[in-house]
């Protein structure tokens, strides 16, 4: 299995993965793996429970993108530094979740879990055609075999959810976990296309420009469309926040093997939203306004003499002539009916080796090695972790986590918490060298939060052997 | 934890000083494309009207020199205004003076001749025209005249008879749409009857004086004999092939120059050309025409035909040259004697036409041509480190074309840079190859300024054939490509 998980490695690109899935005494380890038995009996935070942001990135760099003076301050944006820097293939993408209620509780031989909370996602692949052909210009971009090729992929995605769930261990050995979610769609962007193909001739420089842009929004009312523009004054009505239902699922499945060992496969966020009003699409393709036109694409050989005389003599005619220049690549925006978006589903699979100690009340080790992956709207996103989760004397949580993604190797993460009886504190970080360098690191990630725990005892706050009995 | 990191490096992230991106490439873009056949350029030179073309492409320029009514009917048919004179004196049979008075009919008869050299009118009728009479006498007063004249008759073929009672001793009469018919040629009797009351008078003679005035005589037609009629003509002109500001010499072949005439009148006529000659700056004038006098019969027919031909030879400024022609036109050279009708509607008209192939011989014409621009406002970035324009022509013309291209400043009156300095855009093509040539122009730094700083291109031509005999064809083409490449290196300020 591990060399499995090694192999997928080698095709991991970005993800999302927090210290806060292996921390043991963390009640929302469950938000990754709602199998899993948490040594609570009852739990809720309100509004600061679970805030967290996450930021990752293969190859933008805050130093890539500037040339820097004397004093260390950035002067100037080095454009063929910055191109330089890119790949073939970048990726950028943002997950922001804001959990504004939680209630875990047992409930007969399980426990059920309710949260209330907010979500946005967004990722975008691009090449690096754009900026090499901003850096270089077209001059290193010519014949017919060597465009310069630009293409981007861009997803948003904002969305409330309400999710209620529970968990129960069916064997000692397996226990299995669910939530059924309620969606309200905010906001969402979804590409289709978004292409464009420089084409310079190398014996008459002619510039034959492909473009295709295809885009689907839903927008608050906000923005509208008016006689093909896209317009930004309408009015906001709180009646938009529950226009385009939806609905998702969480699974899970964890077993223990006799001995240390266990094994973990969860799936999250199964589900679609409707997009129902206010849905705008984006089609940008060259527009037969004339002179350049040429079989849908944009073709610039040159000016007519009397028109390059024109250009240079007349103002007026120069005004004229940009402005229908523009009209080429004008983007047509349109209202349509409906459209679905799927959720960004994750599955996971982890494999769990915990440490006998003499004193698990004292300290608790688990080693953990987790392949992740991820489908959003730009492509299936995998991972690979190992982490270290500790507890001591049941106040202090520890983890120390190691993910890989493809181009991005420095993702050291951390995890703290304390937890003393009444609350349970944590703060993490996926990648402490974001937090240390966040603009120049693949990532930035931090989760925060404060769960309170509702039944404690004065003796023991935190009871590792509280589970609910298996069904047997 | 995160404040901490972020404020150790405070400055690191401040990017409120960021100014402008540093950007290093190479843009290539094509500038500016044009293909001119031949027939299109003489459309740009505003020489279509003036160019013919064959089946074939050939081309040939067309000046015609029309001079309509070098002898016409109209000045023939004028005459001097009469001044006569006639007194009639005789002896007083009574000279003494009684208070006695009686009513008397004196009668007189003349002829006047009126001068026509050149035609001798025997039938006419008359166009315009008035004769005035003032009679002074001692006889007495003047009651009544009664004058004829039997040459003249009006329009229903009466004769001419004028009665009147003179307020005072002048009378007159208009003679326009009276016909004139007389067997002795050019002559006019009046015949007068003068009623009179006679007075006696001691004065030992008595006298009639007849004062007689013809005025704008003119006929609309005639019948008679005409004499050779001849006018003297001459023509200066500038002749000029090519409008704009060409300079230079071009030897050309097979001009064929063509006479056509119209002679209306009835009788045959010549034209006699003494003197023809071309003048081009700086050379010696050549005569057009070999040998000299040229002479041209010049029959009698109402529509314009060809009566002369030939070819020619010769050099002509680009920018043209100077035609002086002397010649006389003559009606009846032979003097004819034979009874004819002339109207004064009458001439002869000469339309000479040039047909110039273009096929010719340059050693060098020049050429000058500007073009304003207006790129002071245009904001060229600091960055541009170089731009190379790069103009290639494909030309199947059978002419090499040298150029110079300046850049000048109006304002200032200078030139303020030299793009092109004497390189050859154009190779000829003798073989109807498309031949190719091409040029840079690099524009540094500096230059850029220059030509953000000038608002006119100044070009200058030189043609030439390489000393080959070329024709040139409407099919002829001319195609021009230019790109530019434009390297930048610097910040692009926000």
């Amino acid at each position: 299995m591990a060399m499995v998980l090694m192999c997928s490695v080698a095709v991991a690109e970005g993800q999302t993965v927090s210290p806060v899935d292996f921390m043991q005494m963390n009640p929302y380890q469950m938000k990754a793996n709602p199998a899993t038995d948490l040594p609570y009996e009852s739990v809720m935070s309100l509004v600061v429970g679970n805030i967290g942001l996450d930021v990752q990135t293969t190859t933008l760099r805050y130093d890539n993108l500037f040339e820097f003076d004397a004093q260390g301050q950035p002067a100037t944006v080095n454009l063929r530094q910055f191109a330089n820097s890119l790949k073939t293939k970048n990726y950028v993408g943002f997950d922001v979740c804001w959990d504004l209620f939680t209630l875990y509780h047992r409930l007969n031989k399980g426990m059920l879990t309710v949260n209330y909370g907010i979500k946005a996602q967004g990722d975008a692949t691009f090449n690096d055609g754009l900026f090499k052909l901003a850096a270089y210009g077209n001059g290193a971009f010519v014949g017919e075999s060597h465009p310069a090729d630009i293409n981007m992929d861009l997803n948003l995605l904002a969305y409330r959810e309400l999710a209620v769930g529970y968990q129960i261990n069916v064997t000692e050995q397996l226990s299995l976990g669910g939530r059924a979610k309620l969606l309200f769609g905010l906001a969402s962007i979804t590409t289709d296309a978004f292409d464009a193909r420089l084409y310079t001739d190398a014996d008459s420089y002619a510039l034959r420009l492909q473009e295709n842009i295809a885009m689907r929004a839903a927008l608050p009312r906000v923005f509208y469309v008016e006689d093909g523009q896209l317009m930004k004054n309408g009015p906001f009505s709180l009646g938009e926040l529950y226009r385009n239902p939806g609905f998702g699922f969480d699974f899970a499945a964890e077993y223990r093997f006799d001995g240390p060992f266990s094994l973990v496969a969860a799936v999250q966020d199964l589900g679609v939203i409707f997009w129902r009003s206010n849905n705008i699409s984006a089609n940008g393709k060259v527009n037969d306004v004339g002179q350049f036109y040429d079989n849908g694409d944009f073709l610039f050989n040159g000016l007519e003499i009397d028109q390059l005389q024109l250009i240079v003599s007349d103002d007026a005619y120069r005004e004229q002539f940009m402005d229908t220049l523009q009209q080429y690549f004008q983007i047509n925006f349109a209202s349509f009916e409906k459209y679905n978006t799927a959720l960004n589903t994750n599955v996971l699979l982890r494999a769990n080796f915990d440490l006998n100690t003499p004193d698990p009340y004292k300290a608790r080790h688990r080693f953990s090695a987790q392949a992740q992956g991820r489908f959003i709207g730009s492509g299936f996103r995998p991972a690979f972790t190992v982490a270290y989760s500790g507890s001591f004397f049941q106040m202090l949580d520890v983890c120390a986590s190691y993910t890989v993604m493809k181009d991005s190797y420095d993702n050291i993460g951390l995890g703290l918490a304390g937890n003393f009886g009444t609350f349970h504190i944590y703060l993490t970080t996926n990648n402490l060298i974001g937090c240390i360098k966040p603009m120049n690191a693949s990532g930035f990630n931090a989760q925060v939060g404060i769960v309170f725990n509702l039944r404690t005892s004065s003796e023991n706050d935190f009871d590792v052997n509280v589970t609910s009995e298996p069904l047997e | 934890m995160l404040l901490l990191f972020a404020s150790c490096k405070k400055g690191h992230y401040d990017v409120t000083n960021v100014n402008g991106v540093n950007a290093e490439g190479e843009l290539l873009l094509p500038v500016a494309h044009k293909s001119f056949t031949m027939m299109d350029m003489m459309v740009r030179f505003q020489m279509d009207s003036l160019v013919s073309c064959s089946e074939t492409g050939e081309l040939s320029y067309g000046y015609s020199f029309e001079d309509y009514g070098v002898l016409n009917g109209q000045r023939l048919l004028q005459f001097n205004d009469l001044n006569y004179h006639d007194l009639y004196a005789f002896d007083n049979p009574y000279p003494v003076s009684l208070p006695v008075s009686f009513d008397s009919v004196l009668s007189f008869e003349h002829t006047i001749v009126f001068e026509a050299n050149d035609i001798s009118v025997l039938e006419a009728v008359m166009k315009s025209g008035r004769i005035d009479f003032y009679i002074e006498t001692n006889v007495g007063s003047l009651n009544r005249v009664v004058l004829r004249s039997p040459e003249f008759k009006d329009a229903s073929g009466h004769d001419f008879v004028l009665d009147l009672q003179p307020q005072s001793n002048s009378f007159g009469f208009d003679l326009t749409d009276l016909n004139y018919a007389s067997d002795v040629a050019n002559t006019l009797t009046l015949s007068y009857e003068l009623y009179c009351t006679i007075t006696s008078s001691d004065d030992p003679e008595l006298y009639v004086d007849f004062n007689i005035e013809g005025r704008e005589l003119a006929m609309s037609k005639v019948r008679g004999f005409m004499n050779p009629y001849s006018s003297r003509n001459t023509i200066d002109t500038v002749v000029s092939l090519f409008p704009g500001n060409l300079a230079g010499m071009l030897e050309l072949e097979n001009i064929r120059m063509k006479v056509s005439e119209r002679n209306s009148f009835p009788l045959s006529a010549s034209l006699v050309v003494d003197t023809a000659l071309m003048t081009i700056e700086n050379q010696e004038p050549f005569s057009i025409f070999s040998p000299m006098p040229l002479s041209v019969d010049l029959p009698s027919q109402n529509s314009f035909d060809e009566v002369y031909t030939t070819l020619l030879n010769g050099k002509l400024n680009a920018s043209g040259g100077r035609l002086f022609a002397s010649s006389e036109f003559v009606v009846n050279p032979t003097g004819a004697a034979e009874m004819i009708t002339v109207a004064d509607t009458c001439s002869i008209d000469v339309k000479i036409d040039l047909e110039v192939p273009f096929s010719f011989r340059i050693d060098e014409v020049n050429y000058f041509d500007t073009v304003n621009m207006k790129l002071s406002e245009i904001d060229m970035p600091d960055m541009i480190e170089a731009i190379t324009l790069e103009l290639s022509f494909t030309s199947t013309l059978p002419l090499n074309l040298n150029g110079q291209f300046f850049m000048y400043d109006s304002e200032h009156g200078v030139i303020t840079d030299t793009l092109i300095n004497n390189a050859q855009l154009i190779r000829a093509s003798f073989d109807g190859q498309p031949t190719k040539t091409t040029v840079s122009i690099d524009i540094t730094e500096e230059r850029v300024q220059n030509v953000l700083h000038s608002d006119r291109i100044i070009m200058a031509y030189a043609l030439d054939t390489d000393a080959h005999d070329v024709k040139l064809n409407a099919n002829q083409n001319l195609g021009l490509e230019i790109k530019g490449k434009v390297k930048y290196n610097g910040v692009v300020e926000f």
